[in-house]
C-alpha cells in the first residue's frame, strides 16, 4: 500500500515543477494531477479490501458436508497425531443431511478443536487419543464431539475457557474458543464442553442442517 | 546535453504501475523521458539495454530482483550505471548494490531532487 502512495509524492512534485517556471504547462500539471487521483484510488481499494478481510459478517454460505469437512481435518492431522504418537479414531455418521454454513469457518471450528485436544495430550504419559464423532442429533441439527485424553478442564469455572484472552499456553492468543463459539453460534448451533473420563476434555456443539431449517421456516 | 544522449535514454524498472508512471512523469519534467519496464526480464528482453544510459530499478521484485538485473547486465558486458530505489532497502544490500557499480541507493520514499541529480550524475559518467 506504500507505494501508490510514495508515488502521489512524486506525482505531487512534478505537478509543481510544471507549474513553476516562466511558463507553466498546465496539461503535463493536469496529468500529474491525474495520476495522483488514480493513486489514491489505489490505495483506497487496497484500504477496503483489507478492511473486509476483518469484517466479521462476510460469511460465505453455502451447502456444507460436515462429513466431508472432518475428513479433510483428519488428512491435515496426519504430521501431528504422528509425531506425538497419538490414536485417532472417528465415528462419522453417513449421509447426513448438508448444512448451510461458512466453509472456510467451520474448518477453522475443527481446526481450533482438534489442535486443542493434541495440545492437551502433548505431556501426557499414558494412552493418547483423539476422538471425532460425527451424529444427528435432535430436530435436524448435527452434533460433533471432540474429545482426548489430556490434562482436562480447569478445576474451577470451566466455562472460562470460552472467555476472550483465557489461554494456558505460553504463546497462545486465547482467542481460539471464543471465536470457535462465536462461529458456531452464528450458524444457529451451540459449543460447550465436558470432562472426558478417565481423563481428558470433550468439546461438543451442534449444527442445524437445512433440515432443521426447514422447521424453523415453517413455524 | 550532448548528441551521444539521442539514441541513449533512462529506463526505470518497478513492478508497481504507480511507481512507473510516477518516475516517468518526474523525469519528463525535467527533460528527461524515461521508457518504462514492470519486470527486469522485460527489460532484458526487449533488447533495449543497449541503448540505455542509466538504469533505475527497484530492489524487490517478483522474478528477477534489481540486484539480479544488475549482475545479468554486469555478465553480459552491458553495465548500465543503476540506480536502486527501495522501500526494503538495509545495510548490506546498499554495500552490494554499490561494489556492483550503483551509482546510487535511495530509500522510497525518495526526495525527487536527489533522484533528478543521481541521473543527472549517471548521464554524465
Amino acid at each position: 500500500m506504500n507505494q501508490p502512495i510514495a508515488a502521489s509524492l512524486t506525482n505531487a512534485r512534478t505537478c509543481l515543477r510544471w507549474l513553476d517556471g516562466d511558463t507553466p504547462n498546465v496539461e503535463e500539471a493536469r496529468k500529474a494531477a491525474m495520476r495522483i487521483v488514480q493513486d489514491q484510488t489505489r490505495a483506497a481499494e487496497i484500504i477496503s479490501r483489507i478492511r473486509l478481510l476483518f469484517k466479521k459478517d462476510t460469511a460465505q454460505r453455502e451447502l456444507v458436508d460436515i462429513n466431508e469437512i472432518i475428513r479433510e481435518m483428519i488428512v491435515l492431522l496426519h504430521g501431528e497425531t504422528t509425531r506425538y504418537l497419538i490414536t485417532l479414531r472417528t465415528k462419522l455418521a453417513e449421509d447426513l443431511p448438508q448444512v448451510m454454513g461458512d466453509r472456510v469457518q467451520l474448518q477453522q471450528v475443527m481446526m481450533n478443536l482438534t489442535m486443542n485436544g493434541i495440545d492437551a495430550m502433548t505431556d501426557v504419559d499414558g494412552t493418547r487419543e483423539l476422538v471425532i464423532n460425527l451424529q444427528p442429533a435432535a430436530d435436524g441439527h448435527h452434533m460433533v464431539s471432540i474429545s482426548d485424553t489430556g490434562i482436562g478442564l480447569p478445576p474451577e469455572r470451566a466455562d472460562r475457557i470460552f472467555d476472550a484472552f483465557y489461554t494456558t499456553k505460553p504463546h497462545g492468543t486465547g482467542m481460539g474458543l471464543r471465536i470457535s463459539r462465536s462461529i458456531v453460534e452464528s450458524h444457529g448451533g451451540r459449543l460447550w464442553a465436558g470432562e472426558n473420563t478417565p481423563r481428558g476434555a470433550s468439546f461438543h456443539f451442534t449444527l442445524p442442517t437445512v433440515v432443521a431449517q426447514a422447521y424453523t421456516a415453517g413455524s | 546535453m550532448g548528441a551521444q544522449l539521442q539514441s541513449k535514454f533512462v529506463a526505470v524498472v518497478d513492478d508497481d504501475d504507480s511507481v512507473r508512471t510516477a518516475i516517468q512523469g518526474l523525469l519528463k519534467s525535467v527533460g528527461l523521458p524515461a521508457r518504462a519496464y514492470a519486470s527486469g526480464e522485460k527489460f532484458l528482453d526487449s533488447g533495449h539495454h543497449h541503448q540505455t544510459a542509466c538504469l533505475i530499478a527497484d530492489i524487490r521484485m517478483p522474478g528477477m530482483s534489481g540486484l539480479d538485473l544488475q549482475s545479468r547486465l554486469n555478465a553480459e558486458r552491458c553495465p548500465i550505471p543503476t540506480i536502486f530505489i527501495t522501500a526494503h532497502g538495509d545495510e548490506a544490500m546498499r554495500l552490494q548494490a554499490m561494489r556492483a557499480g550503483a551509482v546510487e541507493f535511495l530509500p522510497k520514499p525518495f526526495d525527487d531532487e536527489l533522484l533528478i541529480e543521481s541521473v543527472r550524475a549517471a548521464l554524465e559518467r
